[in-house]
């Protein structure tokens, strides 16, 4: 039973429960007879019964009823058809067990044809309760593995939200690098004195920088013009500080403009581009942002001419960036990284474009 | 007496802040500035500065890699530069050599130089704060290069050790053979191995180095000796003594 953890103490419990009810219904019908004895003969009925209603558990578990829908229908009736029989058998034992007991008075011994003779009786009035209680027991089943599903799902959500937040998390963290942070500073000092309106100008775009970063917006999806913004400011800051060695290309179609894109997706991808494509190379190098779509994506490249992707070894930056994107579109993306030693690297987002709350060009 | 000074940054604007700075120090002159490890390397060793500004990261050989490359012990005063590195950090705190951290202001950088000017007044080098000390300090948080520098003819190359196939004891260098070439390198077998990424790099003879992903067979040779095939059709051998790090493999 994988998802039922078998609680067997209230099984029984409930089954000797329904005995002790049924002995003050028979009292209720019968006041002369013995407490004592119609207690033990009903005791005696329900515990086989609960015994009996183990098949049903096994046939359950074992075939459990998924859906409320016709394609169930064997299901269905191999739970209709066993509990039917279950509840025969049961009623026919429970019927022995009734004679045994009442025999105890008489003086002849119980012979078949008195067995024969009272049955049909027996059935008329006790069978239909009787089935009750077995599909109690299935449903009683069924009722419990519902629930636990429930409970795992909602285990698993709560797991998703979380990675979903460290995610976000490490996500702001790398916007705030401090070397970059620091460099950037370290180039308003210089700047300072030679070019005040340069100072001035990288002030501003660094307070741009600093204000996007700071007021993230909660929800995940912003627009492909507010991501570009930022992703302007930062590289127009790496611009001034790498002066000539780096180059910058964007082909974005202002069509694109308002689509949605998950917030700071690009920023790592771009972070890592400089990196391998620039601040590794003393000669510098090119950047270049693109967008583009089809029929059912929007289509975000980031490409570089440095070093070249290696297979394998993908930093804390791409992986990020892979697993926000699988929890917010579930694998209806995909992330293609391409690269070929000494001719750098290209990344390929292609995005969904029928994500709910979508903008529309 | 006036000294002569280094500027190394690939920053330009974090250069022109520094010499910006020192037109303040008339003892200072400003010998050249270096935008890259490498021509760092090359500056050192042909205008033997008095002193050193030098950041610490920089493209493809950083500041350490450049202390590296002319030694702890040649290499003049150095006044160590970075924006932000914790390993560094580290090293340097350990053995209390001044680092400027950016962006810093005035006043620090002249404090910095005042230290620095007290070192370069040493008259011999077991006065000064121990550069090969804070580099051993930093290996110890970093142990492994990505770069080799080697010497060809008067001027140095950076040898990525992806591309390094396999090493060669060769006297008192070693040779490192990359595909279609080789270059020599003044260091020890054991020196080197310690600086190797050991996921990468084995060595498999007293005198052979590999790269693992340059492998292409190994068979079992004579005396339990085995033979190491590489790509590129190199026979080596992996002595008896040292098949135990291959152990999964054999």
């Amino acid at each position: 039973m994988e998802l039922i953890r078998p609680k067997w103490g209230w099984y029984w419990g409930i089954w000797t429960l329904m005995g002790f009810y049924m002995a003050t219904w028979d009292l209720a019908v019968y006041p002369s007879a013995s407490i004592l004895r119609l207690l033990a003969m009903n005791l005696v009925q329900n515990w086989i019964w609960g015994f009996l209603g183990l098949f049903l558990l096994w046939l359950a578990n074992r075939w459990p009823i998924e859906a409320f829908t016709w394609s169930q229908w064997r299901v269905w009736s191999l739970h209709l058809v066993a509990s039917i029989a279950v509840a025969a058998l049961g009623l026919f034992l429970a019927y022995v067990v009734s004679l045994l007991v009442q025999s105890a008075d008489w003086k002849e011994p119980l012979t078949l044809t008195m067995l024969i003779k009272g049955l049909p009786r027996f059935y008329r009035s006790y069978f239909h309760t009787n089935l009750l209680f077995m599909w109690a027991v299935v449903a009683v089943f069924h009722g419990l593995r519902i629930y636990r599903k429930y409970k795992a799902r909602e285990v698993e959500a709560a797991r998703l939200e979380t990675r979903f937040a460290e995610a976000q998390n490490l996500a702001l963290r790398m916007q705030l690098q401090p070397h970059f942070l620091f460099n950037t500073l370290n180039s308003i000092s210089a700047l300072v004195h030679s070019n005040p309106e340069g100072a001035d100008e990288m002030i501003s775009r660094l307070g741009n920088f600093l204000r996007t970063t700071l007021d993230a917006p909660s929800e995940q999806l912003v627009t492909l013009r507010r991501e570009l913004a930022f992703i302007q400011d930062y590289l127009a800051i790496e611009q001034v500080r790498f002066g000539d060695r780096l180059q910058v290309e964007t082909q974005i179609p202002a069509e694109l403009m308002e689509f949605r894109v998950p917030n700071f997706i690009l920023q790592p991808l771009v972070e890592n581009a400089l990196q391998h494509g620039l601040a590794d190379r003393p000669q510098g190098g090119l950047l270049r942002l693109r967008a583009s779509r089809d029929s059912e994506a929007l289509i975000l490249e980031v490409q570089d001419d440095g070093e070249g992707f290696v297979p394998g070894r993908e930093g804390v930056g791409l992986a990020n960036v892979r697993a926000r994107l699988g929890l917010i579109y579930k694998g209806r993306h995909r992330m293609d990284i391409l690269g070929a030693p000494g001719h750098g690297t290209l990344v390929t987002l292609r995005l969904p474009l029928d994500l709910p709350g979508e903008g529309h060009a | 007496m006036s000294l002569r000074a280094l500027v190394v940054d690939d920053e330009s604007l974090a250069r022109q802040r520094i010499r910006h700075l020192l037109r303040r120090a008339t003892d200072i002159e400003v010998a050249g500035e270096c935008a890259n490890g490498l021509e760092a390397v090359q500056a050192i060793e042909d205008l033997k500065p008095d002193l050193v500004f030098l950041d610490i990261q920089m493209p493809e050989l950083d500041g350490f890699g450049v202390v590296e490359a002319v030694g702890p012990n040649e290499m003049p005063p150095t006044l160590f530069i970075t924006a932000y590195d914790q390993h560094a950090l580290k090293a340097f705190e350990v053995h209390a050599l001044d680092y400027l951290l950016k962006p810093f202001s005035p006043e620090r950088f002249h404090q910095a130089l005042d230290r620095a000017r007290r070192w370069c007044g040493q008259k011999s080098a077991e006065q000064g704060p121990s550069l090969e000390a804070v580099l051993a300090g930093f290996r110890q948080e970093k142990p492994w290069v990505d770069r080799l520098l080697v010497r060809q003819g008067d001027r140095h190359i950076l040898v990525r050790t992806a591309v390094l196939q396999w090493v060669e004891a060769e006297d008192n260098y070693v040779r490192l053979h990359v595909e279609g070439t080789s270059h020599l390198l003044r260091q020890t077998m054991t020196g080197l191995l310690a600086r190797l990424d050991p996921a990468q790099f084995r060595r498999i003879h007293r005198s052979a180095i590999v790269n693992l992903d340059c492998i292409k067979e190994i068979q079992p040779w004579t005396g339990g000796d085995h033979l190491v095939i590489m790509r590129d059709g190199t026979r080596l051998t992996l002595s008896r003594t040292l098949r135990e790090q291959f152990g999964d493999w054999l």
